[in-house]
């Protein structure tokens, strides 16, 4: 007899959305839960559930000892993700514009407590186009380097995309990239930029800021439901889940987070990222947001591959090939993102051309 | 009596391998492994046919699967490849050095995955109730020195990596087998007489090798911790017989975190721990030409300490 | 003239025996051994900020005579280590 593969009652799912049910979870399960903890980079967050909704103690040796490694690399992770962000400031002291922090770079400087067990160590920030330039050359001036990218690649980069080619740090080996948009300028998506900037707030001691709470959320959810890879993006839905339990208890968060995502179109992605935090995880979601959300859903046709794909999507990748229907998922998945990517010219253009540089992201 | 591994039919193994795997319960962890590859099923009884057969309901810290790559090789030299669930660097081998991939695999988890523990490249023994951990990389002696140790009333810990436990301050065995290379090989036969290692591997990646399977005690006692006794880093030189000479403080230390693959990853309590541990034990150097003077050296250092003189050439050096 | 310093938020955590050392910065995560020349330099600068030749006159002071000509060169090279490594950082009052 196997767990379901996927959906609200595949195990991962299931623990992530109840904790307590790593106490009664079997061990022919725990097996893979571990190994998918890694593989969609779940692991931090898993051990945090752990250590503060179950009796830790009762948890398999194997379970706690792999916990206990896990916490000891978050702590890392942390640690180096304070000290990159830190350099970075550093860098930037003389630049003339606004330097925003996205992404797990934002969360850890926020303190958020339900991003607490999240892991990355790669910063992104987000600039003034007209700045970026400038701010590439400090950054350079401070030890980064390029990256020996292709031109088609740098092209790819910098003018369909919405940032310069990442840049490494020559002593610490770590990453940032830094954006000007917080989408594909080729997109069809197309958010109010110095809407994100206005909005953005001060973070105290440094020249850094991060985006408000509305934006914020509204950045992973674009990200979640635009972007090409849909494997292992489950750790974007427990992330877009984790900022609307911690913001949803804030004045006036979920006005603001509608609000936002009117003013920048981001009504679609919304009501999927809703749909799919509620349905995978039981987030808590009040009456009247969910209605003024779901004016923006698609056509039953539309959902109904959305929900079929999804859920099979987005679970972190198997020891063994995943099952058709995954693959299947992902492939429909794949195709519909870059379809709301790119036109449909430079679309095929891409698709064709298999060299396409890629470092595994941890922001 | 409880049941181990040889227990089990060949054709009983197979059929588990295939299956549900099989569990090896190798102390700090344990890893289960799947395979439909018959050479896989020979290297564990040969290197793990003395472990314990573990319940089927036991939750393994790693898994692992060796088997044949998909594609065009299926009938032209047999091939085997590692898979252990998450993005490795592993490449295919012929089938004949399974027993080394199975080990090599067994190692990858375990260096890339047991942070719990301060990981040493190291080998580790323990008499007497203290450990000897013996740093270095492979091609140095250290293993050939670890399994003539662990055949002369040293309990093996392990003969690759040094788990110490930052919350305890102990040592955690993880017994596996060691791994002999060329010369060393023919050199722990002559000791051991024929028949207890296993065969030899020809044309690995590392040359000739063959393992000495863990005694059956350092098996049974696999659980039990010891705390730390010495450092010893071990040079082998056919021209010096029985030098010591004790680390400056502040480079052992540097040494001794150097030789932890994971020592920055444990951050300030791990540097707490390794400068209280220098304070505390000696850290010194040999160089040996013979395998049984290295063995004493050991045996000595580590049971009555450093002479006055060994641990002054620590301030020589200092002022040299 | 510019001035290093060891920043306030650095913590550094020292272990020094016969006057060499390991000093660990929590920040960066790093361990890092300092001989006894290094070591007695990044004493001086966690004191209070200094400059180049300060410190190179502070150790021209300690040798007493015996120091090395390339002395000051080495003082820069060593600085600029120290502050790629996130040991030290220039002084902005």
């Amino acid at each position: 007899m196997s767990s379901a593969q996927f959906g609200p009652n595949a195990p991962m799912v299931a623990i992530l959305r109840e904790p307590r049910r790593m106490l009664s979870l079997p061990a022919r399960d725990w097996e893979e839960v571990i190994l998918q903890g890694l593989t969609g980079v779940l692991q931090g967050v898993l051990a945090a559930k752990a250590r503060d909704d179950v009796y830790f103690d009762s948890l398999p040796r194997a379970v706690r000892h792999h916990f206990e490694g896990v916490e000891g690399v978050a702590a890392y992770n942390r640690r180096i993700l304070a000290w990159e962000v830190n350099r970075i400031d550093m860098a930037l002291r003389d630049i003339d514009c606004p330097v925003v922090l996205l992404k797990g770079a934002a969360y850890q400087a926020r303190n958020l407590p339900s991003l607490a067990g999240r892991l990355a160590s790669d910063v992104d920030i987000l600039v003034p186009k007209a700045h970026i330039g400038r701010v590439e050359d400090a950054l350079k001036a401070a030890g980064w380097l390029s990256m020996p990218y292709s031109e088609y690649d740098e092209h790819y980069y910098r003018d369909w995309m919405h940032e310069i080619p990442p840049l490494q740090n020559e002593d610490r080996g770590t990453y940032i990239d830094v954006h000007h948009t917080i989408l594909p300028e080729t997109g069809r998506l197309k958010p109010d930029v110095e809407r994100l900037f206005a909005q953005s707030e001060p973070l105290d001691g440094t020249r850094l800021r991060t985006l408000c709470d509305a934006d914020m959320t509204l950045h992973t959810v674009v990200h979640c439901f635009q972007d090409g890879e849909f494997a292992g993006r489950l750790r974007d839905i427990v992330d877009i889940d984790g900022l609307l339990r911690d913001f949803g208890q804030r004045e006036g968060f979920w006005d603001r987070l509608l609000e936002a995502s009117d003013a920048h179109g981001f009504g679609r992605p919304l009501y999927y990222a809703l749909h799919f935090c509620r349905a995978l995880l039981g987030t808590d979601i009040p009456d009247d947001v969910w209605s003024r959300a779901r004016r923006h859903r698609p056509n039953v046709l539309s959902m109904a591959i959305m929900r079929f794909a999804v859920p099979r999507a987005v679970m972190p990748p198997r020891m063994h090939r995943p099952p058709f229907g995954t693959r299947l998922a992902r492939t429909i998945l794949l195709a519909r993102s870059h379809w709301l990517k790119m036109p449909p010219l430079m679309l095929i253009r891409h698709l064709t051309r298999k060299a396409f540089v890629k470092r595994k992201k941890t922001a | 009596m409880a049941a181990v591994i040889s227990d089990l039919s060949r054709k009983g193994l197979l059929r588990r391998l295939g299956g549900d795997g099989i569990v090896l319960d190798t102390g700090a962890v344990a890893t289960r492994i799947f395979s439909k590859v018959p050479e896989v099923a020979d290297a564990i009884l040969d290197h793990y046919g003395h472990y314990p057969l573990m319940e089927d309901d036991y939750v393994a810290d790693y898994r692992l699967s060796l088997d044949r790559p998909g594609g065009i090789r299926l009938f032209y030299k047999r091939q085997v490849i590692g898979n252990v669930g998450v993005p490795a660097p592993f490449t295919p081998f012929p089938v004949d050095i399974a027993p080394m991939m199975l080990e090599m695999t067994m190692n990858w988890c375990v260096a890339t995955r047991s942070n719990r523990y301060l990981i040493f490249h190291s080998a580790v023994l323990e008499k007497d109730g203290r450990a000897v951990i013996l740093p270095g990389d492979s091609g140095q002696g250290k293993s050939t020195l670890c399994a003539a140790l662990a055949t002369s009333g040293w309990r093996l810990f392990s003969d690759e990596f040094g788990l110490f436990d930052l919350r305890t301050g102990m040592m955690m065995p993880n017994v596996r087998p060691v791994s002999l290379k060329n010369r060393s090989i023919d050199i722990m036969e002559a000791r051991l007489g024929e028949g207890v290692l296993t065969r030899r591997l020809h044309d690995t990646p590392k040359g000739t090798v063959a393992y000495l399977p863990a005694p059956a005690d350092a098996v049974a006692r696999r659980a039990e911790q010891a705390p730390p006794g010495a450092v010893i880093f071990p040079f082998y030189h056919p021209e010096i017989e029985g030098a010591v000479r004790a680390y400056p403080k502040a480079r052992g230390l540097i040494s001794l975190c150097g030789g932890a693959a994971n020592y920055e990853m444990l951050g300030e309590q791990a540097f707490r721990a390794m400068a209280d541990f220098v304070d505390r034990h000696p850290i010194a150097r040999i160089a040996y030409k013979s395998l049984d003077n290295a063995v004493a050296m050991v045996e000595r250092i580590v049971t009555q300490g450093l002479t006055d003189e060994e641990a002054h050439s620590a301030q020589r050096e200092l002022a040299g | 003239m510019t001035e290093w310093y060891v920043p306030e938020d650095r913590k550094l955590l020292w272990y020094e025996r016969d006057g060499e050392a390991v000093v660990f910065n929590p920040c960066s995560g790093r361990s890092h051994y300092l001989n006894a020349l290094i070591n007695e330099m990044l004493r001086y600068i966690e004191e209070a900020p200094r400059s180049a030749s300060a410190i190179h006159a502070h150790l021209v002071e300690l040798m007493d005579g015996s120091e090395p000509p390339e002395l000051a060169s080495r003082v820069t090279e060593i600085l600029s280590s120290l502050e790629l490594q996130g040991l030290v950082d220039p002084w902005r009052p």
